[in-house]
């Protein structure tokens, strides 16, 4: 499955304001008993595997523990074992480095972008608009070949940053359209009253624009941070040596030629889940609604 | 930048900010107009270059390549051969069958994950108690990385060790593999589509359930009759996007069969084409001919469902 979100997640925020807003949710509290049934069985769907995938990295008959439900211990045997021998670390350092450079980058030149296409009007405004749907479409899979050949002529294969400029690539179609969102939601007046005070483009920019965009640029970090951190077939063909793997290529290393190693493996699977889950918390909290319509008043 | 300090946005008019600045920022505004729109391409300028290098560039070179006899290991044979390595890829069973797996796996999980996310968007859409917990257990199979998830999956189908295989061995089967990945993939996607179609809920006007409650609508009839056409924009965009996913999958396969058993996709027998075989040109043909399928797949949906597509409403997202 490739990692690119479509262009149509409205982060939370907007979804939650209107929420609270709505007046008649009275009946909407009460959940039939067919409907707790089904809430519980895809809740469970959903959570049990990573439940798994957590006891088992503890269980220190890992690989061995079949069908029953608790682990036969708790041990932190497999993640020493991974981030010391197994060198796991070096790869969540890498894949940590890709998704940081990532993000950083790609919040910058998405969130100016974002403020041309909502704000001014200019040549190629709306061709620039185009390529970013389309590119929300093209199937990254496909462009394994074409790539690979320019970044060996680049000489970036087998390079952290080489890699980082391709998810550059594939997080800005995405970071673009739902800062887009966020930009056009600040009123324009909130601008006009920088402008009366004397503040030129640039001062406005940084003093009132970018902290009322502020949660929209977390929560759009939050799905460039994922592509980074998720991306595999890219990893997969870039990178050659072992000290430049991400932890998605890095995961393949506890697999034997027959053999696998499960604990250690579950151990490496829950360190990598770990960061993006905390990832996915903050942008819960940080997404605090109505801050930019609450600016105008007073 | 010197040209910064004279742009202004046009005023909204009617505001109580004071009149005279206003006119005085409406008419830096049309001084500035041109300024604005040399601002306006420089700010996009970078985003543009980048999506033109790793993007459009690749997918002209990758045509390119498709018209000539590339191979790695014969450099000094490569030559334009036209149309050619599309009549062998077309008429290879490999390329079929891929095909044909991959089409099978994107309609049945797409199917599955539509009814499962609806579902799912119903009910937490109506808890209200514990309602963000519930959010973000419900996204923590989006959150875990696909190759991770694929690995629980294939420990948890190994014969004699996995806890859902018992002693049979579901990944040697061709059928019982591709029924797996389906699972793995729908797993992975449904809350995605839930939260697509909890934003399409929102927007349903719980006065027109009432409405139609009282005059002895069955909640059934309501979620035909009332429900599913508000929401459909957001279905649509949510079925529209996760086909086109859908079709490019690779990190589950990978993981869990590595194309064992006439299980690969288009996306896997490409790459394979690259790595293994070092045949750019048949591979960079395959890559072209799944381009063109997704452009379809867009193209019909779009055509098909014309005001209710994406991009002629945002996106769905009001």
């Amino acid at each position: 499955m490739s990692t690119t979100p479509a262009p149509v997640i409205a982060p939370v925020a907007p979804e939650e304001s209107r929420d609270g807003a709505a007046p008649l949710r009275a009946d909407r509290t009460s959940l039939r008993p067919w409907q707790v049934a089904t809430l519980v069985a895809l809740l469970g769907f959903a959570l049990f595997p990573a439940y798994w995938m957590v006891s088992t990295a503890l269980d220190p008959r890992a690989s061995t523990r079949g069908g029953s439900l608790l682990p036969s211990g708790l041990t932190p045997r497999h993640f020493s074992f991974v981030l010391g021998d197994g060198g796991f670390g070096a790869f969540l350092l890498n894949s940590a480095l890709v998704a940081v450079v990532t993000v950083l980058i790609s919040s910058a030149v998405a969130l100016l972008a974002a403020v041309a296409v909502a704000r001014f009007r200019f040549p190629l405004r709306r061709q620039i608009l185009v390529m970013i749907l389309v590119a929300q479409m093209v199937p990254l899979e496909a462009l394994v070949i074409p790539l690979f050949l320019q970044a060996r002529t680049l000489h970036m294969l087998n390079s952290l940053l080489g890699l980082a400029v391709v998810y550059l690539a594939f997080s800005l179609p995405f970071a673009v359209w739902q800062l887009r969102g966020f930009v056009a939601a600040v009123p324009v007046e909130v601008e006009e009253a920088a402008y009366v005070d004397g503040c030129g483009w640039g001062q406005m920019f940084l003093r009132v624009l970018l902290p009322l965009v502020a949660p929209g640029l977390v929560a759009t970090s939050v799905f460039s941070f994922i592509t980074a951190w998720n991306e595999f077939i890219f990893a997969l063909t870039f990178l050659q040596d072992d000290d430049k793997y991400t932890v998605a290529v890095g995961l393949q290393k506890f697999f034997g030629e027959h053999t696998a190693d499960w604990g250690p493996i579950m151990a490496a699977s829950t360190l990598i889940t770990v960061p993006v889950v905390v990832f996915f918390l903050l942008v819960q909290r940080n997404l605090v609604s109505g801050l930019a319509a609450g600016a105008v008043k007073g | 930048m010197s040209t910064q300090a004279d742009l202004s946005r046009p005023a909204g008019g009617g505001h109580d900010a004071d009149e005279e600045a206003v006119a005085i920022a409406r008419k830096r505004a049309s001084e500035g107009k041109k300024a604005e729109a040399k601002l306006g391409m420089m700010l996009c300028a970078p985003a543009a270059l980048v999506m033109v290098a790793v993007m459009a560039y690749p997918i002209a070179y990758a045509f390119w390549l498709s018209l000539f006899r590339a191979d790695l290991r014969t450099p000094d044979q490569n030559e334009f051969v036209g149309l050619s390595n599309y009549v062998t890829v077309l008429s290879s069973p490999i390329w079929w069958t891929a095909f044909g797996v991959t089409a099978f796996i994107t309609v049945v999980s797409v199917i599955l994950e539509l009814v499962l996310g609806m579902l799912l968007a119903i009910v937490m859409h109506r808890t209200i108690i514990g309602r963000g917990l519930v959010r973000t257990s419900a996204l923590v199979p989006y959150a875990i990385v696909t190759v991770v998830a694929a690995f629980s999956w294939r420990f948890a189908w190994s014969q004699d060790l996995g806890w859902l295989a018992g002693s049979s061995a579901p990944l040697t089967d061709r059928w019982s593999s591709i029924a797996i990945i389906i699972l793995a993939e729908v797993w992975k996607t449904v809350p995605f589509m839930a939260l697509l179609l909890m934003a399409g809920l929102a927007l349903v006007p719980e006065d027109l359930h009432k409405a139609a409650a009282m005059d002895g609508g069955s909640a059934w009839q309501r979620f035909w009759m009332i429900t599913v056409p508000l929401v459909m924009p957001s279905i649509l965009v949510a079925v529209l996007f996760r086909t086109l996913d859908a079709f490019r999958v690779f990190d589950n396969i990978f993981v869990l069969t590595s194309g064992a058993n006439e299980t690969s996709s288009v996306s896997m027998v490409a790459y394979n084409n690259l790595i293994r075989g070092l045949n750019l040109g048949i591979g960079s043909t395959m890559s072209v001919l799944i381009f063109i399928t997704i452009a379809i797949i867009a193209v019909v949906f779009t055509k098909l469902f014309g005001a209710a597509a994406p991009g002629s409403d945002e996106g769905g997202r009001r």
